[in-house]
Order: structure tokens, then C-alpha cells, then sequence
């Protein structure tokens, strides 16, 4: 039989990269552009640009644990609670006299136990992690102020302090942002090129169709829960340096913040898809209208209804980039057919 | 002896609470066969598979590969031991690559992780192989049912299968589309594999299987050859009495009293498309998948954007704005996918079949309970759902049965046209012919019905006439009045190879 020869193309990164966040991206630029032409230097000089940086590594870090649970399928609002818990334990142990180093690691062990927790709940109880999340947020909160008193807990030791507040390379970059940096190729690596990250987008995709090749979902999504719970820990360490303290009454709210920047960065709430690219830009886009409407001086309240509509704006433009791809025609095709 | 068989199942036994699922089941594999598994939904098909695969435990029996008797535990423990499943629903990941697909649970690794790009280049080699026109690095959700399926039986075949069981693959292809199907059948089995074939369409027995077995009610009928069987055997070892009649008599159109009148209605995927139903007809839609016909009626009711075309209800022109309407106006859905779109599967019969009518019922406030069960009474009544009560949950009726909740459903809006996609796919042979007399019944009230189907049988034998499609045209429009109809004679047209006229 003559070989058929059918060429087998490398996946171009750079393509796919675009591809992947083409839409977020253009949106994102035309809001940089508008800043600089309205503020110039203000807004592009370095000292502002880290500024913004360092303004979305606590979002960002939560926002890559959540890509782990969205791209499984579920969803995760614990992370909130975990991370000003995270941050309670961290100085709790600090002040028992425990070295930084494994008062660190004690954390983010207790981090990924409180995201096994939810993982235990969702997959072998069979719960909506929708419910578990919701109620474990209340637990790992409860336990938050239990084991401070109710009272944010203090310390002042200076290698603390540096997570939080240090500065390297000549004073240009916050430590923070190299956290958050050295997380975000670990997540991208492991989604895209380990066999476990790999299921995890079998799972999201068709948890059937990966369960008859053989793959286990309710560990997979245990360790999807469990990474969320350490990140959430990591994002919990960097808060609780940044105060000098950790207080168990910070962080309320912040998993809406996480979820809302993995949409902005078309990471599919019905699971499949997504990376962690797009949560770290979905992230940017958000501190970046913040800062643009600081500088701007917009009111707080304002600057929360207009992120708000962003927001929606964004996942319209994605589910129509998705009907549209599925179609197999142009976002330009779909929404102005030609009439015959 | 050593064993010819390549799997011998022998007095498998399966209980569950309540219900003694599998008894004393038998059931044997040569390699290279093709092995026809029949039997009515609930005979326990799907229950002796999911024993074979290792999913349930049995609870006595013994099973052999090869020869040597072996315990299953669990799907990778099957898939090492050379047995692969096709299931009915496509279980690929839509957005992964076919490659992804065909590797996932056995991906291929280098120092740095997964290695895509060897995974792309084997899969490649493997659809080359199998002389499959598909692009590796394709991503699923892109391709055709037809095109996924194929995708199926390259995973399997990467897999080194010995034993492949296929679980009505056909059920959503068209006519074409299967025929695809059988030569990949007919290859793995020239390479030696052993196909355990389950499928409601017994004529694909004659096509592809040497032998069958049928399970009734949990419990081992019998297993022959197919050379030697005909399809009344088949049917009567299935339900363990003689079925005679399958179809119920045929209806004629009548000249006039033309119910719906399409025009010209052309969306993105038809075009051009006319016809019209008549009173107490059962207007047959044919043609294959993809030909546009559910797209027409999502057309006619504005669900799918219409770019032309008109469309008269009794002579008057409607231009319905959503389902709601139409419903309104009288032309209602039973929908192909009957679970997912048909019914409330968690709620109860009654429920199901006052859904429409809520309006009646929840007045000013009030609840006029007296109406609600008569409506609900007299409805389930007339479509003889066989049931332990209305508020029995609807999922857990047969399929059949299901059916008929829809159609009691919509009955109880007095309808002018019925669209019924698919009545009868995957409901059970005996429960067939009482859908087949419902709709006649039905018909002969004077419900213009339009039947979308790709059972050519049952077009054959159910319409008054047949409307062809191909590609979104409507290419022939057939008066069983008037000529004989053949299969050949309505493939010619779906297949596109007959003119316009």
C-alpha cells in the first residue's frame, strides 16, 4: 500500500496564544491606549505600570487556583476565607516561634487540606461544589476568627515583612510580583504539559468520555481543589506580610474577583477550557481599570458599577467568539449575516 | 480443548435491590466475528456489558478471554485486557484534539511532559491507516458525528483491541454516515477483532454480524446464526410472543384541506424549501442527517434566523415569532431528543403533561385543581401510558412511554400540526408499533402530522407522502397515493443524485 504522507504541523505558541485570547486582548489594548492618551506619563511610567502589577498579584494568585477548578467543571468560593485564614496561621506560628521557612510550609499545608476538604465533599459526597464552596467559606472563615481571637494577630519580624513589601533588582520590582510570576509558569506548565493537567481538561470537557479512557475524576478534581487551596494559602502568605499581620476578617469578597478574571480571560464556567494566560490578563484588565479611574479620580462606587458591566460586556463578547468558532465562521460573519 | 472462543460468558448472574437483572446469561465471542447483542430496552444488554467491562460486580458466573477465566475490575483493568467500548453518546472531549482524544488516559511523555507533537504524528499514522480523511491536530468539536465516531474506532483501534463493543453506533448517523460505519466494521473485523455488536436496527444484523444472541428480561433466549434467521425470528425471540403487524395501516393525503403551506423558506442552512400538510396526513420528512430538516422547522418557527420565505396556517400567513407562539397558533414540537428537550425528567407524568396548559389552571390567582386532573386523566388515558400512577417521576418510564407523555402533552392543546422528529429512535420494537397506532389514530382525528425520520422503514410504511431533502433542498417530493415507494427509490434523492423537480 503507497504511504500516505499527511503533514504534521507543530503547534505555533505564538498563534495560539492570540488565538486563544485574541478578543480579551484588542479590549485590553484599546484600554491601555485610551489611558495614555487621556493620563501619558502618569499612567506609562514604570512606577505606576508595577503599580498595577503589584495591585493584581493578590487577585492573580487566587484567580490561578480557580482556573484549576473551572477548567474541571466546578467552582470554587472558598478561596476568599482560605486565603485571610492562610494568613492568621502563617503569623500564629510565627509568633510560636516557628522559622519562617516552616512556618510557611505549615501553611501552605493547611491551605491545600481546607481545598482537599472541598474536593473530599465535591467528588465522593457527590455535593454542587457551588454549596460546598459556599459552606466551607463559612467554615474556614469561622476557624479564621476562632484561632485569632477575633482579632487580627501581629508580627513584625523584617523576613516576614520582605514577602509582602521587599524589593529586588535595584528597587524596580516588588517581591510579590515574583511570586506571583514563578506560580504562573508553574500552573501554565503543569496544565499544558503534565498528564494530570492534561486530564484536567478531559474532566471539564466530558467527564464521561474521560472516565471510559480510563481516567479517575474524583481525583483529578481533588487535586484541582487541592492546588486551589494552595494558591489561595500562597495569595493568603503575600496579604498577611503586606499587613504585617494576618486578619481574619480580610479577603471578603475576593473570589468573586478571582472568577471574574478568569472570564475576563475566557475561561469556560461549563469547564474544558481556558488557561492560565488568560486569568493572569483577565487579572491585569481589572487593576488596570482600577488604577485608570484612580488616576482619574473616579469615585469607588462608580469605578464598582462600571467593572460590573465590563464584565458582562466580556463574556458576551466570548460566548459569541465561541458560537462563532463552533460555526466555523468569523465573529464578523456570525453577527452580521449576509441577506440574500 | 483450547478455547476457540475469545470470550465466554457463562451463567452470569446480577441482582440489584429489588431486581434480578441477569440470569443464568450466556454468552460467547470468536475472534473476528461480528456478534449481534438484541433485545428490548431493560433486557439487560447494558447491564451484561457493564459486567463484562468490570463497572458492575457480578454476583455469580464465570468469564473467560481467551480461554482462561479472569476478574474484571474496572474499565483500565478491561482496557488491558483488549476490550474497548463505543457508546452510543460519543464520549470524546470536544475541546481537545483528535489526537488528545485518541491518547487520553495513555498519553505519550518526554522529559519535558506530554509530547504533543509525537501524539499528532501517531495519531496521524493510525487514521492513515485507516484510511480516515481527518487531520490530527483537528479539534473535535469541529467534526461531524460521523467524523467523531470514526474517532471512536481509531481510539479503539490504537488501543490493540481484541474485543470491541459497540453500543448502537449508528443510533445518530445518517444512511451514508453508516454506511461509513459498516466498512469500518468490516475492516477491524478482517484484522481479527471481535465485535459485540448492540443496535436496535435488527436489518444490521443481515449486514454485519455472523451470529446474535437475544436477552429478554434478563434471561438467555438464544444464540444463531444470522444466515439462517429472519427478521420475524428475531422480533418474536425479542418480545417471546408473535408480532405480526408492526405498522399500523397506511393513510392516504387527501386532495385538499391543507393545513400548513411552506413557501420558499430559506434560513442559513435551506433554502428555497416548500411543501405543504394536510389534514389527517402523516407527512413523511426524509433525507440524511444533515439534510436540513429539523433546520426547516426550526425555520418555520423563527428559532432559526429566516432570511425568505412565507408560511400559511390554514391559508392564513403566520410568521411565528417563537416557540411560544407557534404553540399559541398550533404547531407544536415533539422534539428528537425527547430526555433533553422533550420532558421534566425529575418531575412527575401529571406534571409533565400540564406543563403546556398552565395557563388554564392558574387563574386570578386560583388553582383549578378539578380541571387539572381531568386534563392530566383523560390525556395519559388516551395515549395509554403505561404507568403506576401520574405522579410516577417521568424519567423513570420506558421510552416508549416517554413518548407518549409528550405526545398527551401536546394533545391536550389541541394541535393543527404536529412535527414529530424521530418518534421512534430507541424505543423498544413492541412499544414501536403502539407509537406507530397512536400517531394513526391521531392522523385520522385530523392532526396534520410531519414525521422527520431516518428510519427508512418507518417512512416507508408510516406517510401518506415524502418529502426528500438534500443539502438543505428539498429534492423530490413522493404521493404513496400515486406510486410505489422503495428505499432505493428515496435514496436516489437523499443522496442527491436525483434531479430538482
Amino acid at each position: 500500500m503507497a504511504e500516505k504522507t499527511t503533514t504534521v504541523k507543530k503547534n505555533n505558541p505564538i498563534k495560539t496564544f492570540f488565538k486563544n485570547n485574541g478578543a480579551i486582548l484588542i479590549g485590553y489594548g484599546l484600554l491601555i491606549v485610551v489611558l495614555i492618551i487621556l493620563k501619558g506619563e502618569t499612567f506609562y511610567k514604570w512606577s505606576n505600570i508595577e503599580n498595577v502589577i503589584r495591585q493584581a498579584v493578590q487577585n492573580s494568585l487566587m484567580a490561578f487556583g480557580i482556573t484549576f477548578i473551572l477548567v474541571n467543571g466546578c467552582v470554587d468560593l472558598s478561596v476568599g476565607a482560605n486565603c485571610a485564614t492562610t494568613g492568621v496561621i502563617l503569623v500564629l506560628f510565627l509568633n510560636m516561634g516557628v522559622p519562617l521557612w516552616g512556618a510557611i510550609i505549615i501553611t501552605l499545608i493547611a491551605g491545600a487540606l481546607m481545598g482537599l476538604f472541598n474536593g473530599f465533599f465535591v467528588t465522593e459526597w457527590n455535593l454542587l461544589p457551588y454549596v460546598v464552596t459556599l459552606a466551607s467559606q463559612n467554615i474556614y472563615r469561622g476557624l479564621g476568627y476562632v484561632i485569632s481571637g477575633g482579632l487580627p494577630v501581629r508580627n513584625l519580624d523584617e523576613g516576614f515583612a520582605f514577602i509582602g513589601n521587599g524589593r529586588i533588582l535595584n528597587n524596580m520590582v516588588s517581591v510579590p510580583i515574583i511570586i506571583m510570576l514563578v506560580c504562573f509558569v508553574f500552573c501554565s506548565v503543569f496544565m499544558a504539559r503534565t498528564v494530570t493537567g492534561r486530564h484536567m481538561y478531559a474532566v471539564g470537557g466530558n467527564q464521561e468520555a474521560a472516565q471510559y479512557s480510563g481516567i479517575n475524576p474524583k481525583k483529578i478534581k481533588k487535586i484541582a481543589y487541592m492546588f486551589s487551596g494552595i494558591l489561595s494559602a500562597v495569595a493568603g502568605i503575600v496579604l498577611a506580610s503586606k499587613l504585617y499581620s494576618g486578619q481574619p476578617s480580610s479577603g471578603v469578597g475576593y473570589e468573586g474577583d478571582a472568577i471574574a478574571s478568569n472570564v475576563l480571560g475566557g475561561v469556560s464556567m461549563k469547564g474544558g477550557t481556558g488557561t492560565h494566560m488568560g486569568a493572569l490578563i483577565g487579572a491585569l484588565v481589572l487593576a488596570t481599570l482600577t488604577n485608570g479611574f484612580n488616576l482619574m479620580q473616579v469615585d469607588f462606587y462608580y469605578q464598582m458599577i462600571v467593572k460590573g458591566f465590563v464584565i458582562i460586556l466580556a463574556v458576551e463578547i466570548d460566548v459569541l467568539k465561541k458560537a462563532a468558532e463552533e460555526a466555523n465562521i468569523s465573529l464578523r460573519e456570525l453577527l452580521f449575516p449576509k441577506k440574500k | 480443548m483450547a478455547s476457540e472462543y475469545i470470550l465466554e460468558m457463562d451463567h452470569i448472574e446480577k441482582t440489584f435491590p429489588g431486581v434480578h437483572a441477569l440470569s443464568d446469561v450466556h454468552f460467547d465471542l470468536v475472534a473476528g466475528e461480528a456478534h449481534g447483542l438484541v433485545g428490548e430496552n431493560g433486557a439487560g444488554k447494558s447491564t451484561l456489558m457493564k459486567v463484562l467491562n468490570g463497572i458492575y460486580k457480578k454476583d455469580g458466573g464465570t468469564i473467560k478471554i481467551e480461554g482462561e477465566e479472569v476478574q474484571m475490575h474496572g474499565i483500565v483493568d478491561a482496557m488491558n485486557k483488549g476490550i474497548a467500548f463505543i457508546h452510543q453518546e460519543i464520549s470524546l472531549v470536544p475541546y481537545m484534539t483528535i489526537a488528545e482524544n485518541i491518547f487520553l488516559g495513555c498519553e505519550k511523555k518526554k522529559a519535558t511532559g506530554v509530547d504533543q507533537y509525537a501524539m499528532k504524528v501517531e495519531a496521524q499514522k493510525i487514521l492513515d491507516s485507516l484510511d480516515m480523511p481527518l487531520d490530527a491536530g483537528e479539534y473535535v468539536y469541529h467534526l461531524t458525528i460521523a467524523q467523531q465516531q470514526m474517532v471512536e474506532v481509531a481510539k479503539a483501534v490504537s488501543k490493540n483491541v481484541k474485543i470491541l463493543v459497540m453500543d448502537e453506533p449508528t443510533a445518530s448517523l445518517s444512511l451514508r454516515e453508516q454506511e461509513s460505519l459498516y466498512e469500518q466494521v468490516k475492516m477491524l473485523k478482517s484484522r481479527g477483532v471481535a465485535i459485540i455488536y448492540i443496535s436496535h436496527r435488527l436489518e444490521e444484523l443481515w449486514i454485519l454480524c455472523e451470529r446474535f444472541t437475544v436477552l429478554r428480561d434478563g434471561c438467555y433466549v438464544g444464540t444463531r446464526d444470522v444466515a439462517t434467521a429472519t427478521n420475524q425470528d428475531v422480533v418474536n425471540m425479542m418480545v417471546g410472543r408473535e408480532v405480526d403487524n408492526y405498522y399500523s395501516e397506511r393513510l392516504h393525503a387527501p386532495a385538499e384541506d391543507v393545513v400548513l403551506e411552506v413557501k420558499g423558506i430559506t434560513s442559513d442552512v435551506v433554502k428555497n424549501v416548500s411543501f405543504d400538510v394536510r389534514k389527517g396526513e402523516i407527512l413523511g420528512m426524509s433525507g440524511l442527517v444533515g439534510a436540513g430538516r429539523t433546520e426547516t422547522i426550526l425555520a418555520i418557527l423563527g428559532i432559526d434566523r429566516r432570511l425568505g420565505g412565507e408560511v400559511y396556517l390554514e391559508g392564513e400567513k403566520v410568521e411565528f415569532k417563537n416557540m411560544s407562539d407557534a404553540i399559541k397558533k398550533g404547531f407544536m414540537l415533539v422534539p428528537e431528543d425527547r430526555r433533553g428537550q422533550g420532558l421534566v425528567l425529575g418531575n412527575t407524568v401529571g406534571f409533565n403533561i400540564i406543563l403546556p396548559s398552565l395557563k388554564k389552571i392558574y387563574k386570578n390567582l386560583t388553582i383549578n385543581y378539578k380541571l387539572q386532573d381531568e386534563i392530566i386523566d383523560t390525556y395519559a388515558q388516551r395515549m395509554r401510558i403505561r404507568m403506576s400512577g401520574t405522579d410516577q417521576r417521568a424519567g423513570n418510564l420506558s421510552g416508549g412511554n416517554q413518548q407518549k407523555v409528550v405526545l398527551a402533552k401536546w394533545l391536550s392543546m389541541s394541535p393543527k400540526v404536529l412535527v414529530m422528529d424521530e418518534p421512534t429512535r430507541g424505543i423498544d420494537v413492541g412499544a414501536k408499533a403502539e407509537i406507530y397506532e397512536l400517531m394513526t389514530e391521531l392522523a385520522k382525528q385530523g392532526v396534520a402530522i410531519i414525521m422527520i425520520s431516518s428510519d427508512l422503514p418507518e417512512i416507508l410504511n408510516m406517510s401518506s407522502r415524502v418529502v426528500v431533502m438534500y443539502e438543505g433542498e428539498v429534492k423530490k417530493i413522493f404521493d404513496t397515493a400515486e406510486e410505489e415507494l422503495t428505499q432505493e427509490k428515496i435514496m436516489t434523492y437523499a443522496a442527491g443524485v436525483g434531479g430538482n423537480e
